[in-house]
């Protein structure tokens, strides 16, 4: 039943463009794709090994960086340039990482949003390097490939960027995935839920924290890689912490340690503030106060709710074997 | 030398703000476990209550501090029983994220109360002071002294009242206490109202000194995480060295470096103290994940 | 239920349906013209400026009958977007304005007009851009045109006037904002002063929006003795980095640039008196024009006074409207873009602009004043035959 339900909504998802032509509903599309891979890279540090990044804007944003810099710097082909910056993301991920991850808790929350914050800095006021404040503009979209019998597939139409989006979002929740449910995955998990427990069980906590806080950062550079090609434009902003924070929101909303979580929390998070556009400068208050409402009723998300009540009640209407 | 001098005065200044932000945040700290975002924005409200009483009502400024800090304790309450007491049992995330719900709910309001232009506080000592070269002036000099005054008083309430006990047992050991009797709902309200209003105390010192906007917490209160990181979180004594010793690190860097270096050695004396100790500098032991 | 009962009810519904649905009787046709600006957020002060600017412009032009195309006259519709201050909200509110029929769009901030002006060529909109970092020019987008005027006119000149208007300074330390707007003036003005054989004795750049204790940064200056402070930053930390300077005992002059509005004269008054000179890009010499302005601001948004962006999105309206009638179309944005250049100077402008070259800069009238005893007193007149700006000095 899960196999073909998934099934349907890849098939679904892949047809969209063809009738959904519309540019800004392609556009959020888009957006939610490349959050989804950020705030999928952020679960699976904090979800599933338990430890609660809030700097997680800055590998994005060095990711964004290094893409947009080799390629309009060294003249990189995107496709040379995306993992690179994926690679040199995770470097930054393990480098800060092993300072950081000696700490906990809210230590280690604080530890890397600091860290996030002089990235920040470092890129805004290395302006021979960076081009600081100004930002880096007409980063190219990605090259066309050519393949033998269709010949080139070209990168320009937002169909085609919908399409490299969602191709990522698929790799990236595979991977991710895999390693959920490997060993290791149990021995994050294990971390997660109590971290002297599991060392004392002979589980090196550290290695375990600084691989998966890494492989979490390598992810996070590709959404980034991805956000500098398709707007063409990237700031020191694009290091925000508050891109940090908006990921958290989008696990919490879509339920933390769960695969589809990240997307449905950024699928609700995107759509609800360009909603209640029209409520100008009162939005602010009303997002507020479902973010409040949200964490105090649906503690483990939408997900979590769809797993712990909606679907079981579902399933006792329609047992299996009436099916 | 006299420019030294004067950079170290200025840093103080700068801490004691710093230090009586990250005393309420610790205090909030120690009791919830939770750091609290939204701590910036009650401070925010804080100098807007008291511009707000000081320019429309005319009280005097001393007054309207004190009344201040009493509707922050309230509010301060109020968000402790509603919002924060529901989560005590849940993961740290989700009081995290609660706290931004507070924080952006918070500006939003005030936004809509105040709007959000940059406003001048109609009030302050202007009188300058010169003594050895050093020109202060009076205002700079009474939020130094008050501070070091609310910290004091603090800390007796801490070490000498039975309150304050029962506050540092909560701290210390939260079902312990409960075990002897200590109403830890109480306990909890009363560090939340406290730490609430030491914010509004903050703000409102250094309003005519500053300008007073929606945005103008945000600053004030990464600095004060990295206060009590740096002084180890819940420690109170960690919150006041921390507090002041920022201060006239980026008062120094500022005047002798540059402004943005100010804040980047900031940030890199969090992480290399952390890297070092992980616990901060008074912290205590490192708590479970 | 009995049969006419039910009939009635499906025919109620049925007309219920096409009011809904039915488009409503036909009004004045209309033009719209996007708005997309920080409404929420740290800088929502100056979005809400600029979207006031701007409907004010159109509810003055609509009250004058719409603009005239052709043979038709529309209306002007303004469409408000909060992008937060944030170029990827940015971009998705130019989708979303693109998506439903707006065409020409104005947006506020040197990143955020970045972002928008990737779209500008490809998608074929008119972009209105309130942005002060040389970079949104310097990228030669076709569509895209400054409002503020390039500030290298207005830093170099003012250099160059206060050479003749304060002989008696030497020494210039400037502190400039981090915006990259604000730090270009900065680097303007101080290449043209050390250009003249003068000095610039210190440079620092802080973060106005978030900082706004400036002793450690005024203890490091004010001992180098400067002449002169050139303050690069908006009215209100202008005016505290004023007090700040007067209580450690700077007598010395002050020097603002174009972004300060009005505001500093009710702020810090005493401080500045006789010891000021600022560039004023309000048409300040037609002190109806002002009074105008601020009339409109009082009865559109009480409490509100009119600063620089609003002057800015006053002019973008016009600037807009008058495009379009010359250009008699409301489609063919390409013809809108290439009228624009051709309706400036124009009577109702807020900001006296001049000319515009291809790369969608603008030059300007701007003025250099004082403010002396309570008044604006007004040192100069500055403004570009061709190449050349030429300074107009006022007995």
């Amino acid at each position: 039943m899960k196999r073909w339900s998934l099934l349907l909504l890849i098939l679904f998802l892949a047809a969209l463009p063809l009738w959904l032509t519309a540019k800004y509903p392609l556009h959020l599309l888009i957006m939610v794709g490349i959050w989804s891979i950020a705030a999928s890279s952020l679960n699976l540090i904090l979800g599933y090994t338990g430890q609660g990044s809030l700097g997680h804007a800055a590998f994005f944003g060095i990711g964004a960086y290094t893409s947009a810099l080799l390629m309009i710097r060294l003249g990189f082909s995107f496709w040379l340039a995306l993992p690179s910056a994926c690679v040199v993301a995770a470097l930054f991920g393990f480098l800060i990482g092993l300072p950081a991850l000696r700490t906990r808790g809210s230590y280690f929350a604080i530890a890397t949003l600091a860290f996030n914050i002089i990235v920040t800095i470092i890129i805004e006021h290395w302006e021979d390097f960076t081009q600081g404040g100004a930002g880096i503009s007409g980063i190219p979209k990605p090259h066309p490939i050519p393949l033998p019998l269709i010949g080139k597939i070209a990168f320009t139409t937002m169909a085609a960027q919908y399409y490299l989006v969602f191709f990522f979002l698929a790799l990236t929740l595979f991977f991710i995935h895999r390693i959920v449910h490997s060993p290791v995955g149990k021995t994050y998990q294990a971390i997660r839920g109590g971290e002297s427990l599991a060392e004392s069980l002979g589980v090196n906590a550290m290695a375990n924290k600084l691989v998966s806080f890494t492989v979490s950062a390598f992810f996070a550079g590709l959404a980034g890689s991805l956000y500098a090609s398709y707007h063409g434009f990237i700031s020191p902003d694009t290091t925000n912490f508050h891109i940090g924070f908006d990921l958290l929101i989008y696990l919490l909303v879509g339920g933390v340690a769960t695969l589809p979580g990240p997307i449905i929390g950024a699928v609700i998070m995107t759509l609800i503030p360009e909603s209640l556009q029209f409520l100008l400068e009162y939005r602010i208050i009303l997002y507020g106060g479902f973010l409040i409402l949200v964490v105090i009723f649906l503690p483990r998300g939408l997900v979590g709710l769809w797993r712990a009540s909606l679907w079981p009640r579902i399933r006792m209407r329609f047992p299996a074997n009436q099916r | 030398m006299i420019l030294l001098f004067q950079q170290i005065l200025n840093g103080i200044l700068i801490g004691s703000v710093y230090s009586l932000m990250a005393l309420g945040l610790t205090l909030i700290y120690g009791i919830l476990h939770i750091p609290n975002f939204a701590h910036g924005n009650k401070y925010m409200w804080g100098a807007f209550i008291s511009l707000t009483l000081v320019a429309v009502f005319k009280l005097n400024y001393w007054l309207a501090i004190l009344l201040s800090m009493a509707i922050l304790a309230g509010i301060g309450l109020l968000v402790e029983r509603f919002i924060f007491r529901p989560l005590q049992d849940q993961p740290h995330i989700n009081s995290f994220i609660a706290a931004i719900g507070l924080l952006l709910l918070l500006e939003g309001v005030a936004f809509a109360l105040w709007g959000g232009e940059w406003q001048r506080f109609p009030f302050a000592y202007r009188q300058n002071l010169n003594f050895f070269g050093i020109t202060i002036t009076l205002h700079r000099l009474l939020v130094i002294g008050v501070t070091a005054l609310l910290i004091i008083l603090l800390q007796l309430f801490i070490k000498k009242t039975t309150w304050g006990w029962t506050i540092e047992a909560v701290a210390q050991d939260r079902q312990g206490a409960q075990l002897v009797g200590v109403n830890v709902y109480l306990v909890s309200s009363m560090a939340f109202a406290i730490g609430t209003a030491l914010a509004a105390a903050a703000s409102s010192l250094v309003a005519p000194i500053y300008l007073v906007y929606p945005a103008m917490g945000s600053l004030p209160l990464i600095k004060a995480f990295v206060v009590i990181i740096l002084g180890g979180m819940g420690s109170l004594p960690g919150a006041v060295i921390g507090g002041y010793l920022l201060g006239l690190i980026e008062s120094l860097a500022g005047g002798y470096l540059s402004m943005v270096y100010a804040d980047l050695l900031a940030f890199a004396v969090l992480v290399t103290v952390l890297a070092i100790k992980p616990t901060g500098l008074f912290g205590k032991k490192a708590e479970g994940t | 239920m009995r049969p006419c009962f039910r009939s009635f009810r499906y025919v109620s519904f049925f007309i219920l349906f096409l009011l809904i649905f039915l488009p409503p009787a036909s009004g004045q046709e209309k033009v719209k013209i996007g708005v997309i600006t920080p409404l929420t957020g740290a800088i929502a002060h100056s979005g809400k400026d600029h979207l006031i600017g701007a409907e004010i412009a159109a509810d003055r032009i609509n009250a004058a009958g719409g603009v005239k195309v052709g043979e038709k006259r529309y209306l002007l519709e303004i469409v408000a977007l909060d992008d937060q201050y944030k170029p990827d909200l940015t971009v998705t509110a130019v989708r979303r304005m693109l998506g439903s029929g707006v065409k020409i769009i104005s947006t506020l901030g040197t990143g955020q007009s970045m972002a928008a002006l990737e779209l500008a060529d490809p998608e074929g909109f008119l972009l209105l851009h309130i942005s002060t970092g040389p970079s949104t020019t310097a990228k030669g987008v076709k569509m895209g045109v400054r409002i503020p005027s390039t500030m290298d006119s207005y830093a170099s000149s003012s250099a160059d006037a206060l050479l003749t208007l304060r002989p008696q300074v030497e020494k210039v330390g400037v502190i400039w904002n981090t915006d990259p707007g604000h730090k270009a003036w900065g680097e303007i003005f101080s290449r043209t002063w050390t250009g003249h054989g003068k000095k610039i004795v210190s440079s620092e750049g802080i973060d106005f929006r978030k900082v706004t204790d400036f002793y450690p940064v005024l203890s490091k200056t004010l001992p180098l003795k400067p002449d002169a402070l050139l303050v690069i930053t908006m009215d209100e930390p202008l005016s505290m980095v004023v007090k700040q300077a007067r209580e450690l005992g700077y007598q010395g002059y002050f020097i603002a640039y174009e972004g300060t509005g009005d505001k500093i004269a009710d702020l810090a008054g005493p401080e500045i008196d006789g010891k000021f000179m600022v560039v004023k890009t309000f048409y300040v010499l037609d002190p109806k024009k002002m009074e105008y302005l601020k009339d409109a601001y009082k009865k559109k948004a009480p409490g509100i006074s009119p600063g620089t962006i609003g002057a800015n999105g006053h002019e973008m309206v016009y600037l807009a409207a008058l495009a379009l009638e010359k250009a008699g179309t409301v489609t063919d944005m390409k013809a809108v873009r290439q009228a624009i250049p051709k309706v400036v100077p124009f009577p109702e402008s807020m900001r006296g602009i001049l000319s515009f070259d291809e790369k969608g800069d603008n030059i300007s009238t701007f003025v250099l004043a004082d403010y002396v005893k309570g008044k604006w007193v007004y040192l100069a007149k500055v403004y570009k035959k061709g190449d050349k700006p030429v300074i107009e000095y006022i007995k």
